[in-house]
């Protein structure tokens, strides 16, 4: 079935207005019996939603030209505001005294925001929630942007989002559900310097526990993927564990200049170390600084080659091929 | 005529649509509500409802309840020698429900609606529908809970243009419904639930606070399952009581010792904290779902009894940013939706304008293996067919080929939930069809998944090339040695002795009678023990009008001693 058919099935001709269109959807549902005639309610459904994508779609380009002509003032990142316009813009109406308001005399041009959304009083509390957790917002957008290696920046940023998300109005599921996008999509963008704040996210709003599903939204699973390689990173940091050693050289930011004999302590137990992250957790391997990889692993490879040539020399076949080729260019001059 | 029945985890009811409105059943206590209890006495009787819940702390071994969180497992249980499978325990009360609506109906019922809960899978729902039969009705649809009180609520209510959201904590299960009303269609717009969480669990939690703070005074032996039992209604006791008071104390008899712990609505807040979180999630699913906003919502409508609980209401206060609609009976909602939906079904002429339509609150799908760029296979990748929040009732096809050279068949096994791996959705059951041998890709078959109003799924799967097709509708082979079995199950439950329908008040006054005695020490309990011999002298003394007297003045004696019972 295609948008025409549909139109066609409901009996109307295009329109923008949803109200006609479940009006016209329920007159034609009373006069069938879903349960003994499936085909024809199937019919009707998806002519009714398809009609009903068309509609929004109309709502939704007027929407976005709309907003091109009308710069709201924004207090907070201007990334978030478009992704959650409507509420938002229907909170900034309200403290904007309504700039659109010479739009409502025509109703057909009234613009989203606009629309009266329930009693005011519910508008001005999630307003409020929103000024709160806005200061917290600034405040790790600031973090993340400063010197990430900077301890006061990352104990900040910590108490930043531990502040965001112990905030009263978090209990609020509008605003709960905006900081949630907000907050995993800030996160997962500015990965490795949000990493302090990663677990404290992810266990407050339990990303692990959705990791699996089906539908998740797309920043959830590298920031839970982030997760994991973190708390295994701090794991070999722990002087306890057996790779500790082999993992603080593999470790190091810089390419390091070693010593033939302290290559010669580290090389197998940073050899073991690579195998053990390949195969558990790969992940773990792409954190790691890439000099000091591409070092190790030439330090590895030089070992390996080592190994097929044993120290003792050139082997005995070997010298027996020279000796063959040396025997036939002197019978070449004999 | 069909009646609505809401089949709960604590409490069950019963309403007829008539004369143009929904109307509860009372049973033949005149109640309207019957606790979901069944007890066997020592002659083999058969007691159902609030006799049989009265019997649960002394007669343990031969009382069931909340058997509703069993329903579709194969677990048994056991009533004095016999032991009922959780379907045959909800065909009794059923079956009593049915003889109560038929008492007052004056006619005879034939036909049901069944509430079940949204979050409710396939299995579960085969088994309620089964225990409808096997109660001798025929059912004609069942209806998700929240759906249900959606009807109720929204029947009344005209010109909401905006959606509401129902929030049902039952005695066992928890469900979200967000619904959308126009032109008499009132249209389900997203479900999501938790079928693990209700007032039984806060019931447990206070168990186990109690547990924690008696320490080494616990009583720790118990062979017979009683002390859970004792304890799980000194928890229900103390958590009604905190509903309507700041402090309560749970107080239980154990081996002649009597045990109290006080408890205050604070601790109590901070002891459900937990189970209050878990509320969040199933909401802001259904939100999400349907991409609506609190701010969106009309009403946050709120059904099932644990809802009466002050933390509850808080927490859905706090949660939405404001006060919850209350205007529905919590317990009654459900039974008079599904009221109405029986009127639905018959055509009655004052419901012509009203259609509902649910959708189907999980995913559907299929296991599938994937070949990955370096040729290896990727197994156990679920493969959604009907997408969670489908309006039922659905019908999608998908197609699958076959994967390696000259394959010989495709078996489809058929899974419901959410997780991209297959391992941790549900198992439902698994077709198989011969496929003719091609190259791999070369075979291809069209899964169709149909899904009916009652939320029970049909799989089509077809060969393209050969048009061989094969069928599931019943799944496991189990579940066909229980359908096989269903008219014999059925004569055995028939065949059970039930208690006299007139004596039903005396049996509940002597059996509340005996638990509080049992409950009590010292003085207490020897008044109790006389009331109850008193009682006895006048029923054996078999004159209707005093025994009437009696009851009531029992009732009104042990209303003094422990509170107004509940239900």
């Amino acid at each position: 079935m295609n948008t025409a058919q549909a139109w066609h099935l409901l009996g109307l001709a295009p329109t923008e207005d949803e109200a006609v269109v479940k009006r016209a959807y329920a007159a034609r549902l009373k006069l069938i019996d879903p349960d003994s005639e499936l085909d024809e309610f199937l019919e009707l459904r998806s002519a009714f939603e398809l009609a009903r994508v068309a509609c929004r779609r109309v709502a939704r380009s007027r929407t976005a030209k709309a907003n091109k002509s009308i710069r709201l003032p924004s207090p907070e990142d201007e990334t978030t505001v478009d992704k959650v316009l409507p509420a938002e813009a229907t909170s900034q109406a309200s403290n904007v005294s309504r700039p659109a308001s010479q739009d409502i005399s025509n109703p057909t041009e009234i613009h989203p925001w606009v629309v009266a959304r329930g009693p005011e009083r519910k508008v001005r509390a999630a307003s409020a929630g929103r000024k709160e957790t806005s200061v917290f917002r600034r405040e790790i957008q600031l973090c993340l942007a400063g010197a990430s290696k900077d301890p006061s920046a990352q104990i900040n940023l910590i108490e930043a989002v531990r502040g965001l998300l112990s905030s009263t109005h978090m209990e609020e599921l509008d605003l709960a559900a905006e900081v949630e996008d907000w907050l995993g999509n800030t996160l997962s963008l500015s990965i490795p310097r949000s990493d302090p704040a990663i677990p404290l996210a992810i266990s407050h709003f339990g990303w692990d526990r959705q990791a699996g599903r089906l539908t998740q939204a797309r920043w959830l699973p590298r920031l839970v993927a982030r997760a994991e390689v973190l708390s295994r990173l701090s794991e070999l940091a722990d002087p306890s564990n057996k790779w500790h050693a082999a993992f603080q050289r593999l470790n190091e930011p810089a390419a390091p200049q070693l010593s033939f004999v302290e290559v010669v302590r580290f090389r197998s137990g940073v050899a073991q170390l690579l195998d053990v992250l390949r195969t558990h957790d790969a992940a773990v391997i792409g954190w790691l600084n890439p000099d000091t990889l591409e070092y190790w692993k030439s330090a590895i490879g030089r070992r390996a080659l080592a190994t097929l040539a044993p120290a003792d020399g050139i082997s005995w076949y070997a010298w027996l091929v020279i000796g063959w080729v040396l025997l036939n260019i002197v019978r070449l001059f004999l | 005529m069909i009646v609505g029945i809401d089949l709960g985890t604590t409490n069950s009811a019963v309403a007829v649509w008539r004369d143009g409105q929904a109307q509860l059943i009372p049973n033949s206590l005149g109640h309207l509500l019957t606790p979901s209890a069944v007890s066997i006495d020592e002659k083999g009787g058969l007691l159902v409802g609030l006799t049989a819940r009265e019997r649960q702390p002394t007669h343990p071994e031969n009382t069931a309840t909340a058997f509703k969180r069993l329903m579709g497992t194969k677990r048994a249980l056991k009533l004095g020698k016999q032991s009922y499978a959780p379907e045959e325990l909800s065909a009794l009360v059923l079956a009593s429900l049915k003889r109560d609506a038929e008492a007052f109906l004056g006619a005879a019922v034939t036909s049901v609606v069944i509430t079940v809960p949204a979050y409710f899978n396939d299995k579960q729902r085969r088994a309620t529908r089964r225990a409808g039969e096997l109660a001798g009705l025929k059912v004609e649809r069942l209806i998700n809970e929240p759906t249900a009180a959606a009807l109720a609520f929204g029947i009344h209510e005209h010109g909401l243009n905006e959606p509401f959201l129902v929030f049902d904590l039952g005695g066992g299960t928890f469900d979200i419904s967000l619904v959308e009303m126009f032109d008499g269609v009132i249209e389900v717009r997203a479900s999501a639930g938790d079928n693990r969480l209700g007032g039984e669990d806060f019931n447990e939690a206070l168990v186990d606070f109690a547990r924690k703070r008696l320490g080494a005074a616990f009583p720790s032996v118990d062979r017979s399952g009683r002390l859970a039992e004792v304890m799980r209604d000194a928890a229900e006791r103390a958590r009604r009581a905190l509903s309507e008071i700041d402090e309560a104390s749970i107080r239980f008899v154990w081996d002649g010792e009597e045990h109290t712990v006080a408890i205050d609505a604070e601790t109590f807040a901070q002891l459900v904290e937990p189970l209050i979180v878990r509320l969040r999630e199933p909401v802001l699913r259904s939100l999400r779902d349907s991409s609506t906003k609190v701010a969106d919502l009309s009403e946050i409508v709120l059904v099932g009894g644990a809802t009466r609980m002050p933390v509850v209401r808080k927490a859905v206060t706090r949660m939405f940013g404001r006060f919850p609609n209350t205007k529905v009976h919590p317990d009654h909602a459900v039974a008079l939706g599904a009221a109405i939906q029986a009127g639905l079904k018959e055509r009655n002429l004052d419901l012509q304008e009203v259609r509902l339509t649910d959708v189907c609150p999980f995913t559907l799908g299929v296991e599938t293996t994937e070949r990955e760029s370096a040729g290896s296979f990727r197994k156990g990748i679920f493969s959604p067919i009907i997408e969670r929040n489908t309006v039922i009732p659905a019908s999608r096809t998908r197609s699958y080929y076959s994967l390696e050279d000259n394959q010989k068949a495709i078996v489809m096994r058929i899974f419901q939930g959410e997780a991209r791996k297959v391992a941790d959705n549900i198992l439902l059951g698994e077709v198989r069809v011969d496929i003719p041998r091609r190259p791999a890709g070369g075979a291809g078959v069209d899964c169709r998944f149909t899904y009916d109003t009652s939320g029970l799924l049909e799989v089509d799967v077809t060969v393209r090339e050969t048009e061989v097709a094969a069928q599931l509708v019943i799944f496991d082979e189990e579940d066909v040695a229980l359908v096989n079995s269903l008219d014999a199950r059925r004569a055995a439950l028939a065949a059970l002795k039930i208690h006299p329908r007139d004596q039903e008040a005396n049996a509940a006054a002597l059996a509340r009678a005996e638990r509080v005695y049992e409950g009590r020490v010292g003085n207490v309990r020897s008044y109790v023990g006389d009331l109850i011999s008193n009682f006895e002298n006048v029923l054996a003394a078999q004159e209707p009008r005093a025994i009437e007297a009696a009851c009531q003045q029992l009732n009104a004696l042990l209303d003094q001693i422990e509170g107004e019972s509940f239900l």
